[in-house]
Formats: C-alpha cells, structure tokens, sequence
C-alpha cells in the first residue's frame, strides 16, 4: 500500500467515434419506435372502465417518498422500487448507482467497491450497510461483502442513502454514510411472481415469490432466487464466474391496532471463482498465483415487534442471528452475530419528539489462518453496547426543526466513544428546505488492523509483512454540512449539499525492519466536496435526472507512515432520461462518467445503460436492458488487500420477463 | 501489494448441477413463452408511469363510487341538481379531477369543491379526505353524524379510522377497503357490485 502516483489518461478519437455511435443508435431505436407512440392502445379516459378493469391498472405511487425526505436535514436520496425496476440493475450495487454522490465501482464478476464522499475499496471502511434494520456490515476487514447481499430487487421496497456522517441514530462506522435497504411488508408482495431471464454476462437468472394472507391479520410471502454470472476479462485468463442461489421469507402479523410483528430470514448458498496472487521468494515477479472455487454461505432470521402507544408514541424491540461463512485459500471465515435493539419514540410538549434506545451487539469468528493472511487470536468476540437519545424540537410554525442528539458506544477494541449531532432545518415556504449539520462520528478498527498479519511482499531473501496493531483507535470524524433541496415548479426539482470532514486516526503503514511494516491510525484525513441531483419532467413522458458530484482528498502524516491516495473520482457526473412512449412502452437510458482513479492505474470511463420496457399486459413485463454499451470492456477498480487478479468488465446484454398473477 | 498474476493455464469446468440449472430454466421458459403469446392478445391495462397517473386513476375512481352508491331522494333538490365531490385539504388530483366533471351520474352533472376547513363538508355527496387532514378524522366524522355523504380516503388503514373508503396502493395498484360500519350509520345505499370488490375492515353485511 505504498503511495502511487500513476497517470494514464487515454484520450482517443476512437473513444469520441464510440460515443457518437452509440448517441446515433439510441436515436435510431427512438425514431423506429416513436410511430407506435402516436397509435397508444388504450383509451385515455378512464372512466370508461369499470371497477374490476380500474383495479387491474398498474401505477407507481409518487406520494409516499417525497413527504419525508423534504423534512429530513441530511443528505438523502431515495431510491424507490420503481426506480429499481427502471435501471435495469440485476444487483443492488448495480441499483446503487443511481444515488448521487456514491462511487461504485465493479471489481470483477461479484465483487464490488460501493463508498459515500471518498475512501474508495472492496473494503470501504467508513460505510454502514443495513438490510431492515440488520447490519451487513464485516467487522473482520471493515466492509461489505456485497456479493453475498443480494435479495430479490422485486421484494425491494426503498433504499434509502444518506451521504456524510450519521454515528447517532445508526451507530458506529456510518462515517461516511449509510445504506439502508428497507424490504416491502408481506402484504405489500400478495400472489404468485415469477422472473426468468438471461444473456451474454447474465447468463441466467430467476426469481419465484409466492405471497398470501393466513386468516385477517397475518399475511406472509416465500421466495426462491438463483442465478449465473459470466466471467469478467483478465490479462492471464478469468475464473470468476458466479453462481448462488438464495431462499427465504418473511411474516408480518398485525396483532390488534397497536402491535404489529414481524418475522423474517433468508439463507443463501453460493460459489465464485478468482485466482488470487501470493508472495514468492521466487524472482522475476515474486509472486505466484492459484485459482480457487470460494465457498460462500450464510443465513439470518430476525424478528420486530412494534408497540403503537399513540401518534408519534411508539415502542419497538428487535432481535436478530445471523451466520455468515466463507472459505477462500487465503482465510476461512465463520461468524455468528446476535443483535438486540430497543427503540422508543414519544412526544414531549412544545412540539418535541424524543427517541432513544439500547442495543447490544455480540459478534464472534472463527477464522482459519493461511500463510498469506493470519489473526492471532483466531477466534474473538467483538462485543458493542450502545444507547442514544434524540430531540427533534419543532420551532416558528413547524418551519424551524432543531434535532440534538448523541450516541454513547463501548466496544471492545476501543472502549467508549460519544457520537454527537446537531442539526438544523429550515422550511422557507414549503418548496425550500434549508438544513445544516454538525456531527461527531466514529469508526472501529477491524479486526485484521488490531489482530492480523498479511504477507504483502516477497523479496530473493524474506518476505515482507503488514502487522496489525493492537493499539489501533477509532478513526473519529468531525463533520460538517449544508445543504438546499427546492420544488422550482411542478417540473423541476433539485437537491444539493456541500461538505467539509475532518479525520483524525485514519489508517496508514508504518516501516519497522526490512521485513516489517505495522499499522498506525495516525493520518489525518481532510476531505470537501458537493452533490447536486435534479429531476425534471420535461414532458410529461418524459423525465431527466442529471446529478453531478465532486470530491476532494488531502491526506497528511508524520515522517514514516505511507497511506494509500487517489483511489476515489474527483468528479462523476450522470444523466438519466425515463421514457414512456406508450402506455406500456418504456425506453430508460443512463448516461455516467467516472473520473480517473490516479492511485491504482484505473483510466476514467463513461458509459450508457439502455432498457427497453414493455407491458403487453398488466401482470406481465417483458424488458430488454443493455449494459456497458459504450466499450467492449473497461476496468472500474483493482482489487487490494486480498489480491485478486485485476479485471475488466464487459459490454452486457440480457432479457427478462417478469410475469404476478 | 502487487497485483502481478501469473499466467494460470488451468481451466475450470462447470459443476454438474449447473447443467440441470440450464435444463430447469429452459422448462419453465415454455410455459411463459405460451403465456407469452397468449398475453398479446389481451388489452394492455398498464398506465403509463406518469407524474400523476395514480390520481388520475383515483379520479376514475371517484367517478365510479358516484355511480355505485346511491344516496336519499331527499338529498338533492331537483332531478338535476349536481352531485358535488369535495376535496378537503391539499388537492393531489388536480386537473384530473376536473376532466370527470364532463360526465354525468344517473342524468346529474358533478362538479368538485376544494374546502380548506371542515365547516362545508355537509353540502358535499362525496368527500376526499387528503392525507394531511386525516388528524382530524374523528372531527370529521363528527361533524357529518348521520348526513348523506361518502366519505374517501387513501391512506394505509385510514378506513380503519372511521373513513368509508380506502383506495389503498398495494404493489402499484389500487385495492379498495370498506368501513361498512360507517356506510350503514348513514342512509347511503352501497350497491353489491361495490362491496364484493372490497375488503370489510370493520362491520359485517
């Protein structure tokens, strides 16, 4: 992890004749399918239908989000089921693209780098990641797994982003932000639906969920979910093809008016292929390599009862398992987490509304050590407590909303830390939100920078090797933000906010021998930038979403320690154009440039994702989704740390049919 | 690090279960490709995904509550005097709603009041309760007592509340709940056509 300074920028005609094509393509497929805009089908007053025909009609329900994101003072975008279903995205990294201000990268076939405002990497550290309120984030190397978080989209109900630092109502590691992947309720998902699809990098994939209702109150829905992925491009040859399959549920029981449980778990199975490289004495190259089937398995269940008191007076306990485990030459992980969380919400006069809660967190391993990579002690318990409580007072009419809040956590590698916020919201008229935060966040070291030792070099003599470093701290931020969101007029929207993060105790390497170098969490970190998304609905068929987001990262140490840069875009910037031709026609195209990552070598790119939608029916969607259309293939990251072979991805496309009835 | 490789002549073959995978997938393709077909020929009833396509289809609604519901002779004056819809609060129709009021119910001309408070609520046949204003829900109902007028709302359980009518979105299409408790306080007659496309959240026929 030595400080690179690589600068390949290829700038050729070539690429711009690419671009032009493509543009002429999407012109072409416009012009072909326009006339059938002009003969729309089905009659547009509605009222000439009866009952049974209007309760058959599909639309897409634009009241739910909104209402809470304009109150809310902190950088959120939402991604709603419909917009899931509009990307074409067969992931969720692949869905999360849309979110302004991340930077997700695909590293090969199943792995993923995903990040909020910088620290870019497979593990993304300062990233907290939660599935229905459970965490999916590894505390062994800090990060996500994402190849193994892969629900079925349908069952999707929202994801919610929030960019910068969110330590007190999520806890630790959202340093940089959270993702919070909210499933819809049982009853939402009622009947049989059925996916099936393939293609060139897609090779095959289906979905089966089944959803029902026992007696008045309990409704429930199963799913079934597999599939196979092609292998990406690599300079020696790609092994890493991907296959999985995935079964679970979830029961929600509406016990009387005030309680609601919930029930819900998933179990997953899978396997991919890498070749993974290791250290030599052996010169020229010093390294060897080996392909390898990794074993991935893993499942959890969880359970949520809520307790209605009153409007804005409630009461929820929650309590969840999960096991993950995971076998590659280089380690063997088996880890067992238990999670309880109590939350109770109540208002207080003068317009004030209070949350507070406990949770307690136990996560043990075992781990199986490879000369490569090693933990000492190969087997621990991480434990976390944490309590937090939270006023949101209103003030001026409701148009001023002050929220202070704080979260005590202790853990066991860095005992107690205090995770404060301020935040403030101002509503000028009800079409401008002005907000501003001030937060303390924190993250704790993983396990491999307190316990581990990787081999990171071969030399004709000895290797070199990385050693953790028990007296690792807590990578603390302080964090500040403002940001702007106006309704201008009924076609056009915007959102925007600008940051300023200091970091005190990021990690770096410090060189002790030749053969030695350790971890030290004494870099200092500053970073500032901005986010602007926009919709406007130009028409009323036709809808653009440009978001634009800029990034700055200046790193600093004392003498001796090295740190890795330039692994994040400067700049991104995207545009995406939802069109409805017809009523049952949809032609969805996304425009996205990433910026150069000058630190790992990876040139900057831009890319288009078409998706051709059509609904011959109400239960059923046929679509056709080209990715990548621009290039044969182009690289988006490197891996690091646990060095697999670097990988191009390709040019896909694939076809689906969904059919519920 | 390094992210050397070296060359690995090594192939690796698909496992054996990943063939009967190909062959299940290409079983259950057949049925949906006849079902396929067989779809082409049905009338497509999907609404375009537009800004306001669920209140325009809402609107339809409405319309077709005022044609399923039957309310005292007493409470309209002559035979042609208008059937009025309110909206009470933010109006999330709009113009969608003005293009029902060229149609006509059983020989009467609608026409839509938008009301700010709940003091005229009584002149209206039919009332829409926006989101916003379902806080005061017992007030309305109060208000209204035994008064002829269908009251409507589209909040998950707000018939549940006291609310005649719920158009609830379940996966991006409208399913219909029933309050019949409230219904049969008034002298409204709901036709049977109506209730058996319902759910009865509270009260039985």
């Amino acid at each position: 992890m030595k400080p690179r300074r690589i600068t390949c920028q290829r700038k050729n005609r070539e690429r711009r004749l690419v671009v032009l094509l493509g543009m002429a393509f999407a012109l072409l497929v416009s012009v072909m399918v326009l006339p059938a805009a002009a003969k729309a089908p089905l009659s547009n007053d509605l009222t000439e239908l009866n009952l049974e025909e209007l309760m058959a009609i599909e639309v897409t329900s634009v009241s739910k989000k909104s209402q809470p994101v304009s109150q809310t003072a902190s950088a959120i975008f939402v991604i709603t089921q419909e917009d899931i279903r509009r990307s074409g995205a067969n992931s969720i990294p692949e869905a999360l693209r849309m979110a302004p201000g991340l930077h997700v990268a695909r590293i090969d076939s199943q792995k993923w780098s995903v990040t909020s405002r910088g620290f870019s990497g497979r593990f993304a550290d300062d990233l907290l990641v939660l599935i229905d309120g459970r965490t999916v984030y590894s505390p062994l190397v800090a990060g996500v797994f994402w190849e193994v978080q892969d629900l079925p989209l349908e069952d999707i109900d929202r994801i919610e982003i929030i960019r910068g630092p969110g330590g007190t109502l999520w806890g630790a590691n959202a340093v940089n932000g959270a993702v919070h992947i909210i499933t819809k309720k049982a009853k939402e998902t009622p009947g049989a639906l059925v996916t099936v699809g393939g293609g060139t990098e897609e090779r095959a994939f289906t979905t089966l969920r089944y959803g029902g209702t026992i007696g008045n109150s309990v409704s429930y829905r199963l799913y079934g979910k597999g599939f196979e992925r092609d292998r990406t491009v690599s300079a020696n040859g790609s092994h890493d093809d991907w296959r999985m399959g995935r079964t679970g549920g979830r029961l929600d029981w509406d016990a009387g008016a005030q309680d609601s449980v919930t029930l819900q778990g998933d179990y997953y199975q899978g396997q991919a292929g890498q070749q993974t490289s290791f250290p030599t004495m052996i010169g020229p190259s010093f390294s060897t390599s080996a392909v390898e089937d990794l074993r991935m398995s893993g499942g959890n269940m969880l359970g949520r009862w809520k307790h209605t008191f009153g409007q804005q007076h409630d009461f929820t306990a929650q309590f969840y398992y999960d096991k993950t485990r995971r076998d590659e030459l280089s380690f063997k992980e088996i880890r067992n987490t238990v999670d309880i969380d109590l939350q109770h919400r109540f208002p207080l006069p003068l317009g004030q509304d209070i949350v507070w809660g406990i949770g307690y967190r136990i996560s043990g391993d075992h781990l199986r050590n490879s000369e490569s990579l090693s933990f000492d002690p190969a087997e621990r318990r991480l434990r976390t407590f944490s309590m937090f409580l939270q006023d949101e007072i209103k003030l001026f009419q409701e148009k001023v909303r002050l929220t202070v809040g704080a979260k005590y956590l202790k853990n066991t590698f860095t005992g107690g830390l205090i995770q404060p916020n301020i935040r403030l919201l101002y509503n000028p008229s009800p079409d401008q939100t002005i907000w501003a935060t001030v937060t303390r966040s924190n993250r704790i070291p993983s396990r491999f920078e307190r316990d581990g030792r990787q081999t990171i070099a071969g030399t004709p003599t000895e290797f070199v090797d990385l050693q953790g470093n028990p007296a690792a701290q807590s990578e603390t931020l302080w964090g500040y933000e403002l940001g702007y969101r106006a309704q201008l007029d009924s076609t056009l929207s915007f959102d925007t906010a600008v940051f300023y993060n200091r970091y005190k105790h990021s990690s770096g390497e410090q060189e002790i021998s030749d053969s030695l170098e350790q971890i030290h969490t004494t870099v200092t970190t500053h970073t500032y930038g901005g986010e602007l998304a926009g919709e406007w609905r130009m028409l009323s068929w036709w809808r653009l979403r440009p978001a634009f987001s800029y990034l700055h990262i200046r790193r600093s140490a004392p003498e001796g320690i090295e740190f890795e840069s330039g692994e994040d875009p400067a700049h991104q910037a995207s545009l995406r154009s939802l069109m409805n031709l017809t009523d049952t026609i949809e032609v969805d195209t996304t425009f996205r440039f990433v910026d150069r990552l000058p630190g790992i070598g990876v040139s900057n790119y831009q890319n288009v994702d078409i998706r051709l939608g059509w609904r011959p029916s109400s239960g059923l969607e046929i679509s056709l989704v080209g990715h990548n259309l621009l290039e044969n293939r182009h690289a988006e990251f490197k891996p690091e740390f646990i060095t697999t072979a670097a990988s191009q991805i390709q040019r896909g496309v694939f076809g689906k049919v969904t059919w519920r009835f | 690090m390094s992210d050397r490789s070296q060359a690995e002549p090594r192939g690796r073959s698909l496992p054996a279960w990943a063939g009967s995978i190909r062959a299940a997938l290409r079983v259950a393709l057949m049925p949906l490709g006849i079902g396929f077909l067989l779809s082409l020929s049905i009338e497509p009833a999907v609404l375009a995904t537009e800004a306001n396509g669920e209140y325009r289809l809402k609107s339809a609604f409405l319309y077709n509550f005022a044609k399923f519901v039957e309310w005292p002779d007493s409470t309209f004056s002559t035979s042609s005097t208008p059937l009025t819809i309110c909206v009470l609060g933010n109006d999330p129709f709009g113009s969608n709603l003005d293009v029902i009021t060229e149609k006509a119910v059983k020989g009467r001309a609608l026409v839509i009041k938008r009301l700010r408070t709940v003091g005229g609520v009584k002149e209206c046949q039919m009332l829409y309760v926006s989101p916003n204003e379902l806080t005061q829900t017992a007030e309305i109902v109060r208000t209204l007592q035994k008064a002829p007028v269908l009251t409507v709302c589209d909040v998950e359980s707000c018939a549940e509340e006291g609310v005649m009518l719920n158009m609830r979105m379940v996966e991006n299409r409208i399913q219909l709940d029933m309050n019949l408790d409230a219904v049969q306080r008034t002298p409204l007659k709901v036709s049977s056509q109506l209730i058996k496309l319902t759910r009865i959240v509270k009260g039985t026929q």
